[in-house]
C-alpha cells in the first residue's frame, strides 16, 4: 500500500528546524513529487528518507520496515532495494559509465564482469542513451547525459523505489520532457514507485500522481496536481502565484 | 530452492519456474540454466506460475532460457503486469546491446603513452613559469592589486603554523647527528669539536634541508590539493570571467610568501639543531653550554649560514611551481585530485634533494 511512511519527523539543518511532525505517506507503484519554496526542507526530507541524513526525532519505513533505527544488515537490504538520482548526477568521476553501472552488481551481488556489462547494456538503452557513451568519463558528457547515466546506475540493482532529487534542474525543456517520458515509461515497464523533488511545474502536470508539498517546516498538502492547483492554502496559492500569472 | 524444473510427460516437456526472479538471484539462476541439460524436443512450455517477483534481470535471464530451445518454446501463466516488461527486454536483447570494452594497450603503446605525457607536461611547465614571470612584473609593476591578504594567510598557515614541527624535528636531528658524532669523537679525545663540526651541518646542510622537506610535504601538498579542487569547481574559470588572473590572485602570492617564509623557517630550524646538539653535548659529552656556544662562535665562520641561507628562496621557488604546477594540471576526476597532490609532495622533495646537491658542489670552497 504505503512504499514510505514517514512518521512525526522532526529535523533540523545546520541548528535550524527544518521539519516539524512531519506525516505523510507515499503510495506505492505512483510518482510522488515533493515540492515548496526554496529552503522549506524538500532534499532534506528526501536524504532523511534514504537515511543520509538522521532526524532529531521521528521514524521513517519503507516497505513496511522500520528503516531509521533498524540495524545495519536491515537498512543494506532495503538500500538494496532502492535508487537514488543525486541533482549532479554524483557518478563516480574516475570510472567511465559503464564502470559506474557495474559496480553495484559486482560490489553487492558479485557478478561477473561479463554479465554485468550486459545488464548494464539493457539498462543504458532503458534510460535513452546509445552504447557508445559506456566507455566514456562522467567528465566528457553533457548535463543531461549525465543524468541519464546516473539514472542507469541507480536502476542497476533493479530497484523497487527510486529516488530523484530535481531531476530536470538545468536541463533545457525538450530534455526535461523526454525525461519527464522516460520516468513514467520505466513506472509502467518496471513497476516502480518514485519520489522525487522537484521545482519544475511541468514535470508535476506531465508525471505526479500526488504531490507532497511542505512549507514553513510543515506538511501543507498531499494530494494530486489537479487537487493542489485549486488548493486554498495560503502558501500553495504564493507558490503557483507566478505560474498562474505567466499562463493567464 | 530451485528456480527451474523439469517435467516431463508424454505430450511435453515443461519447465516449472519458481522463486524469486530478481538480480539478487542472478548469479544462483545463471548456474541453473547453464547446467540444464536440453534434449532436441519441440513443444517446451515454460510455466511461470510459481514466479513470485521478476525484475529486468530475472526478464534477462527467463529470455536467456529461453534461447535454449532452438525448436520453440511457450511461456505460460506470466502475469499480466509482468507481460510489459518482458516484451520491452525482449524488443531491447534483440537489438544485440553490446558494450565494447575499449581498447587496452600493449606495454609499448604504454611506454609511448607515458612519454609523450612526460614531455608534454615538460613543455606546460616551461609555459607555467613564463606566465608566473609575467604575472611578477605585472604585480610589481602595480602593486595596489596585490593581494596582501592572500600573502599574509600563506605566510601564517604555512610559515607560522609549521615552525612547532620545524623546530621540533629539527631539534631532534641535531640531537640524532651530534650523538652519532659525539661517539666517535669521545674515541679521539676531541670532544670538543663537536661543536664545531655540528655547526657546520647544521647551518650548511642539515637546518635549510629539513625546514625545506618539511614544508614541501605540508605546503607543496596543500598548494596541490587547493588549486586543484578550485579546478574542478570551476572557481578557476568563475576567477577568469572577472577578469582576474589565478596568477595574479593566487600563485605568486604564494611564491612571494614562501619566499619570505622559507628563510625564516630555516633559521628557526638551524636555532633548533644547534639547540639539540648542545644538549647532546651536555649529556653525552659532559660540556655545558657555554662552553660549547664559545666553540661555536670561534670556528664556525658565518659563512656557513650564509651558504645555508642561500638554498632556502630556491627551496622555496621549487615548492611552490611544483605544488602549483601539479594543482593546475588536474583532470576532473576525484583520483587525478589525489595523484596529482602526491606527484606534487614527491616532485618537490626530488628537486629539493637535487638542488641542495648542486649548491654543495658549486658551494663547497666557502668556508
Amino acid at each position: 500500500m504505503y512504499v514510505v511512511t514517514v512518521e512525526k519527523l522532526f529535523n533540523s539543518l545546520n541548528g535550524n528546524p527544518i521539519h516539524e511532525n512531519i506525516d505523510v505517506n507515499f503510495i506505492s507503484g505512483n510518482i510522488t513529487a515533493i515540492v515548496g519554496p526554496s529552503g522549506c526542507g524538500k532534499t532534506t526530507l528526501l536524504r532523511t528518507i534514504i537515511d543520509l541524513q538522521r532526524p532529531l526525532k521521528g521514524n521513517v519505513k519503507i516497505f513496511d520496515t522500520n528503516f531509521t533505527n533498524a540495524t545495519l544488515q536491515v537498512k543494506n537490504s532495503i538500500r538494496n532495494k532502492c535508487g537514488m538520482l543525486f541533482q549532479q548526477g554524483a557518478l563516480f568521476s574516475s570510472f567511465t559509465i559503464a564502470e559506474n553501472i557495474i559496480f553495484p552488481l559486482k560490489e553487492i551481488l558479485n557478478i561477473n564482469e561479463v554479465d554485468a556489462l550486459k545488464i548494464a547494456a539493457i539498462k543504458l538503452d532503458l534510460v535513452g542513451l546509445d552504447m557508445n557513451v559506456a566507455n566514456k568519463y562522467p567528465s566528457e558528457l553533457s548535463g543531461g547525459m549525465i543524468k541519464r547515466a546516473s539514472l542507469a546506475r541507480s536502476l542497476a540493482l533493479d530497484p523497487d523505489l527510486l529516488l530523484l532529487d530535481e531531476p530536470t534542474a538545468g536541463l533545457d525543456p525538450k530534455s526535461a520532457d523526454s525525461f519527464n517520458k522516460l520516468i513514467l515509461s520505466l513506472k509502467e515497464t518496471l513497476g516502480l514507485s518514485i519520489i522525487m523533488v522537484t521545482h519544475d511545474i511541468e514535470s508535476l502536470w506531465k508525471t505526479a500522481d500526488k504531490v507532497v508539498f511542505l512549507a514553513e517546516r510543515k506538511l501543507q498538502a498531499n494530494l494530486s496536481m489537479e487537487q493542489l492547483y485549486k488548493s486554498d492554502n495560503k502558501y500553495v496559492k504564493e507558490f503557483f502565484a507566478s505560474y498562474k500569472n505567466s499562463k493567464s | 530452492m530451485l528456480n527451474i524444473n523439469k517435467f516431463i510427460n508424454d505430450f511435453s516437456t515443461s519447465i516449472f519456474l519458481s522463486s524469486k526472479w530478481t538480480i539478487q538471484n542472478f548469479n544462483n539462476i545463471q548456474d541453473e540454466i547453464d547446467s540444464l541439460k536440453v534434449s532436441n524436443i519441440d513443444n517446451i512450455v515454460i510455466d511461470c506460475k510459481g514466479v513470485e517477483l521478476l525484475d529486468t534481470a530475472g526478464a534477462t535471464s527467463l529470455i536467456k532460457l529461453c534461447n535454449k530451445f532452438s525448436k520453440g518454446y511457450k511461456i505460460v501463466n506470466l502475469p499480466k503486469s509482468k507481460e510489459k516488461l518482458l516484451e520491452k527486454i525482449i524488443s531491447l536483447n534483440s537489438k544485440k546491446l553490446l558494450i565494447k570494452k575499449s581498447y587496452e594497450h600493449d606495454s609499448i603503446s604504454k611506454l609511448g603513452k607515458i612519454i609523450h605525457l612526460k614531455m608534454n607536461n615538460s613543455l606546460n611547465f616551461i609555459l607555467f613559469c613564463k606566465q608566473v614571470f609575467s604575472s611578477l612584473i605585472r604585480i610589481f609593476s602595480n602593486s595596489k592589486k596585490f593581494s596582501y591578504k592572500e600573502l599574509f594567510g600563506v605566510i601564517e598557515t604555512s610559515g607560522i603554523f609549521a615552525i612547532p614541527i620545524i623546530s621540533l624535528l629539527s631539534f631532534l636531528i641535531g640531537v640524532v647527528i651530534s650523538y652519532q658524532m659525539s661517539l666517535q669523537l669521545k674515541m679521539y679525545g676531541a670532544d670538543i669539536y663537536i661543536a664545531q663540526f655540528s655547526g657546520i651541518i647544521i647551518l650548511r646542510e642539515f637546518g635549510p634541508l629539513v625546514a625545506a622537506l618539511i614544508v614541501a610535504g605540508r605546503t607543496s601538498s596543500a598548494f596541490a590539493a587547493l588549486i586543484g579542487s578550485m579546478l574542478i569547481n570551476e572557481e578557476l574559470d568563475a576567477l577568469k570571467t572577472m577578469g582576474i588572473s589565478c596568477f595574479d590572485r593566487i600563485i605568486v602570492p604564494r611564491i612571494i610568501a614562501m619566499i619570505i617564509v622559507l628563510p625564516l623557517l630555516t633559521l628557526i630550524s638551524m636555532i633548533a639543531g644547534i639547540f639539540g646538539s648542545m644538549v647532546t653535548a651536555y649529556f653525552s659529552l659532559g660540556i655545558d653550554f657555554s662552553h660549547f656556544l664559545a666553540k661555536f662562535y670561534d670556528s664556525v665562520s658565518v659563512n656557513h649560514y650564509i651558504v645555508g641561507m642561500v638554498k632556502s628562496p630556491v627551496f622555496a621557488l621549487v615548492i611552490t611551481l611544483v605544488g602549483c604546477f601539479q594543482g593546475l594540471i588536474v583532470e576532473k576526476s576525484t583520483v587525478s585530485v589525489s595523484n596529482n597532490t602526491t606527484k606534487s609532495v614527491v616532485q618537490a622533495l626530488f628537486l629539493i634533494i637535487i638542488v641542495d646537491a648542486i649548491f654543495s658542489i658549486f658551494l663547497a670552497g666557502i668556508k
